[in-house]
Parts: structure tokens; sequence; C-alpha cells
């Protein structure tokens, strides 16, 4: 594989055109080869920006980039939360991890709770990919990336970034190199709570209404970060407004970069600028202009 | 029971005087029978009745079918009882019901919506209203209402078998519907789902959505379940009729819920590492 067809996918990648099944074949295997290598912990250096879920608003990641630069010159973390919900999921985890691909060095890509074969088969994805492809060897391609997907990124020894949040189980940084992440996503334990747990307002771990994770109060946060000499968990996971909020005295940011998410929740997106002085900067954007294509949500055959 | 002179046709199942009561609202033109199913798969004490203008349950105003005097029989049929803990289970109709009875009654832990969005509800008013209109106005016998129930929604026989036969009346060797939802003015049905997305992103106790497609969400639910607020289970091989179609899943689902949502034992929680 040339780069220089790398690069021709990357650009038909980036006019929201699938690539071929034999293509996307050949792009996860190299994906899996090069994931299998960066660390369930991986090291991230400054400048560098911070996204969180994208679910397929493949114009929105277009307009992410426009915004917070492209790559090669823009160093990236992604959060996870690729897919689902959004109409062009394929496009849009396809463009990522061939700018993985491409630029190793230069983006961590890590796994959100829709990367799982569980969830992204009933959210949209696998439904996706049967309709752009007719027939879920597409899906199996990209869920056997997930599997490999780094759980969360280490930016300079300062922020941890994971999709969801911390865990009961897991009070350091070693404990979390310990995971043996290579797997579909368990629904409870660890790995699952890196990828479903949610920052609260009340102290101590609490029950998480998602039926999932566990929520995780300030005092949790301070011990977590102090026990590792960290200063702040970037996380996303969450719809917030702003596309950004700070919880817990500062120690915990969201990070949101779905615009108008489902297409009907009017929020705006943001991302993280960390740059080479450590200094973050919370840039905002809202929903790239576009028209979308006529869907039509299947009305319920209910009701009564 | 007899609750203010209205008598209601209910069956409570108690396993054990440590269990929760779990308290369950059919949909419109159901009865308690679209629980039978479910019920015989819970181990756990269970209340399921006929609500107003439904089953066999007799009252004093049968055209009464607002949501205000729903869930006053709703209550007013729980306070009657003794329980340790209530969750609550409203299919479809049943589920503004529960959500409303919720701030009213004492040791709620759960509430359970099975397959209904307000947004969704509202937009399909029109269409849900012609399906009305369009069903037979009556049968030879039970077998033909089951019959074309199985054509027309319900994907699980064995099941229609035990509740389709609820949702009728014999009158002069016919089977008409026992409930008259077709008269239920629009505005009537309307009401009911008004608001119901808010009410049950405001209940405190813990919360399942069960759906049976995941494009069924409106505004704020989708927002609220993106922010964490609650559980969403989608169970795309299901039809509306969720505790018909999937009783051995959705009693798998609801034992789940249940225990998820005890108190934290923080040493419980704590997994090992390899």
């Amino acid at each position: 594989m040339s780069v220089g067809s790398l690069e021709n996918w990357i650009e038909q990648l980036k006019k929201c055109k699938p690539l071929l099944e034999e293509e996307i074949k050949q792009l996860c295997s190299m994906a899996v080869e090069i994931l299998v290598k960066d660390k369930v912990v991986q090291k991230v250096s400054a400048p560098v920006t911070i996204c969180g879920d994208i679910h397929g608003q493949f114009h929105d990641l277009t307009e992410l980039f426009n915004v917070g630069g492209q790559l090669p010159d823009t160093n990236y973390v992604f959060m996870g939360d690729y897919v689902d919900r959004g109409y062009y999921s394929v496009e849009t985890v396809s463009l990522i991890i061939a700018l993985k691909v491409r630029f190793p060095k230069r983006i961590a890509i890590l796994r959100g709770n829709h990367e799982t074969r569980q969830i992204s088969q009933v959210y949209g994805f696998y439904d996706e990919c049967l309709r752009k492809y007719g027939s879920a060897n597409v899906w199996k391609y990209f869920t056997d990336v997930f599997d490999c997907l780094p759980l969360t990124a280490l930016v300079e020894n300062e922020i941890i970034c994971m999709h969801g949040g911390l865990s009961p189980s897991l009070d350091t940084l070693d404990h979390i190199r310990s995971l043996d992440r290579f797997q579909e996503l368990p629904g409870e334990g660890p790995m699952a709570d890196l990828c479903w747990s949610d920052p609260d307002e009340r102290y101590g771990w609490g029950i998480s209404p998602r039926g999932a994770g566990y929520t995780f109060g300030e005092d949790i946060s301070e011990a977590f970060l102090q026990n590792n000499g960290l200063s702040l968990i970037a996380r996303a996971h969450q719809l917030v407004m702003d596309g950004y909020y700070w919880q817990h005295s500062g120690r915990v940011v969201t990070i949101f970069s779905a615009p108008n998410y489902c297409y009907r929740c009017g929020n705006q997106a943001a991302i993280m600028q960390v740059d080479e002085h450590r200094k973050r900067k919370l840039v905002q954007f809202d929903a790239a202009p576009r028209t979308e294509p006529q869907v039509s949500r299947r009305t319920p055959d209910y009701f009564l | 029971m007899e609750v203010n002179g209205n008598r209601f046709n209910y069956e409570l199942k108690i396993v054990s005087p440590s269990s929760p009561l779990l308290v369950f609202h059919h949909g419109g033109g159901h009865s308690l029978h679209s629980f039978t199913l479910l019920v015989d798969k819970l181990n756990y004490n269970t209340l399921t009745f006929d609500c107003r203008q439904h089953g066999q349950t007799e009252t004093t105003n049968d055209a009464d079918l607002s949501l205000e005097t729903l869930t006053d029989d709703l209550v007013s049929l729980i306070q009657k009882l003794e329980y340790k803990e209530l969750v609550l289970i409203g299919h479809s109709m049943g589920a503004p019901v529960v959500i409303s009875a919720v701030p009213r009654l004492k040791k709620v832990v759960g509430v359970i919506v099975l397959d209904v969005v307000e947004g969704t509800a509202i937009e399909s008013l029109g269409m849900m209203m012609s399906i009305l209109m369009r069903r037979p106005k009556s049968f030879k016998s039970e077998q033909d209402a089951i019959e074309w129930s199985f054509k027309n929604g319900g994907k699980n026989l064995e099941s229609l078998k035990i509740s389709v036969p609820g949702q009728l009346r014999k009158v002069n060797e016919k089977y008409y519907w026992r409930t008259d939802l077709e008269s239920s003015k629009s505005r009537l049905i309307a009401g009911w789902f008004e608001n119901m997305s808010e009410k049950f992103l405001a209940c405190k106790c813990a919360k399942l959505l069960v759906l049976a497609g995941a494009d069924r969400l409106d505004k704020p639910l989708m927002i609220g379940q993106m922010q964490g607020k609650f559980q969403l289970i989608i169970i795309p091989e299901s039809g509306h009729l969720i505790q018909e179609d999937v009783p051995e899943k959705l009693a798998v689902i609801i034992d789940e819920f249940y225990k998820r949502n005890q108190p934290l034992d923080i040493s419980k929680i704590r997994k090992p590492l390899h």
C-alpha cells in the first residue's frame, strides 16, 4: 500500500464518498497493525486538539477540521463515538481511521461506548453499513478495528483523556495499563466504566442512570488526579449545550463535538486546544450548513 | 378491589415479603392479560389490573379516560396495598399514567416506560386514529380476533391467545372491542402524552425506557439520553407489544434494572484486575 493511494482515499473520503468494500478491508487491516502498537494509555504531546463525540455527522467533522486545523499540521485526540445516530457513520469512521493510518503519530483515536458490536448494531451503524455495502462485512471489519482502540490518552503527563470517565476498579494509570483491551467492550467492569461513566455533583461513586458505568463525584476526581500527578480529566460522552462543560472545580471538562446533535438537539460543539505551553483554549463551533438526505424516520406503528 | 365505588379487576401475585411490588399499567384497549406471560417469568410481587373502561373493570363513569382520572385510579389502588418498594411499569398509554403517579406515591424506586415517546406519539396521532377507524368493529369468534391481531402487529401468538380475549366483549354471539377507543377524542389522547418526556425526566427514581426502535426519541429524550439521565434499551426484534412479543427478554431486563439500582456497595463494585 503506497502513501499515494492512501492519500487518494483520504481525498475521496473528505468529499464524503465512501470507499469500496475491498478498500475498507485493506484500510482496516492496516489500522489494526498500527493500533495494536498504541498503548492502553496512549501518550500524546502538546500542542494537540482534543475532540469529543462525532456520531456520523460528517459535515460537522469537516467543519471541526476547518476550525481546528488540518492534519498533519494539527495534532488530534479523538475521544470516541465516531459512529451511530448520524447519517454518515461509514464516511466519518473511514476518514478518521484513514487519517490514523496516514499520520499515526499525529492523531490518537480512543474507543467510545458506541465503538462496540452490541451498541453499533442497534443505534444505526450496522444498518448504514448494510445499506451502503449490501452486507455486514464492512461492519465486521470496522468492529475488529474497534477492539484495538486505546481507552485513554495522556497529554504531557497532565491531562488524562477518555470517553466516559473513571472506574472504581482503576485508581492509577498503571491499573489502566494492565487492562487487556483487545476485545469487545464488556457490559461491565473497568473497561466499560472508562467508556460509560459520568461525573456527578454528588460525592463518591453512584449508580449510573444509564445502566452502565458509574457516576463519580469531585472527591473521586480529586483523588485520581492527585494519586497520578495529573491536573485534568478531559472526557466526552455527554451532550452539553455549549459544547464544553467544566465540573468538579475545574478538574473535569466534558467536550462534545457533534453540533445540533442528531439534527435536532440545538447544541453547540467544541474542541479543546492545548498549545505548546500547555495553555488550554476551548473553541466552539456550530453545525455546518448542508442539506441532509431525506431519510424518512419510520413512524412507529404503535400506540395506545 | 373496590375503590371509590368502582370495582377493579386485578391480579396480585406475592412471591416474597421482601420483594418490591411491580405495578403494571396496560395500554389503551388492552387488559391485564397483556402482562400475563411476562409476570409468569418474574420472580417478584406483581400487581396487574384492568384500568377504567377496560377488561372486566366496572366503574361509575367508564367514559372518563382522562389522564387525571386514570392516575387517581392507579394511586388509589396502590395505596390499598402494603409494599416495601415500588417499581411502576407502563406500556404505551399506560406510561403517562405511571409517570404521573410517581410523585404521588411513596417508596418508588423505579419507573419503566414500554415503547412510547411523547414526540412521536403526538406526531403520528392522525395515523393512529385512522388505524383505529379501520379496525374491524366486531369478530365472529375470539379466534378470528386473535388471528386479526397476529396480522396487525402482535408477533407472539401464544401471548395473543391469552391477551386478545381480554380486549373483547361478547354481545349477541358477536365479539366487540371492550373499549371504545374510536370515540376517545384525539384531543383527549394527545392530552395523555403532553409533557410526558419532561415528566419522565423529572422522576426522582431510576428510569428505564424500552423501545422497539432506535429512531423514536423526541428532542427532550434525545438530550436526556445523551446526558445520561436515564437508561435506554432498544429491542429491534420486538413490535410495539414488547411485553407480549419478548416476555422472557423483558423479564430479564426488569430484573437487572431493579438489581442494578440497589444501593451501591463499594466493596462489590471494585473488580479485580489481572
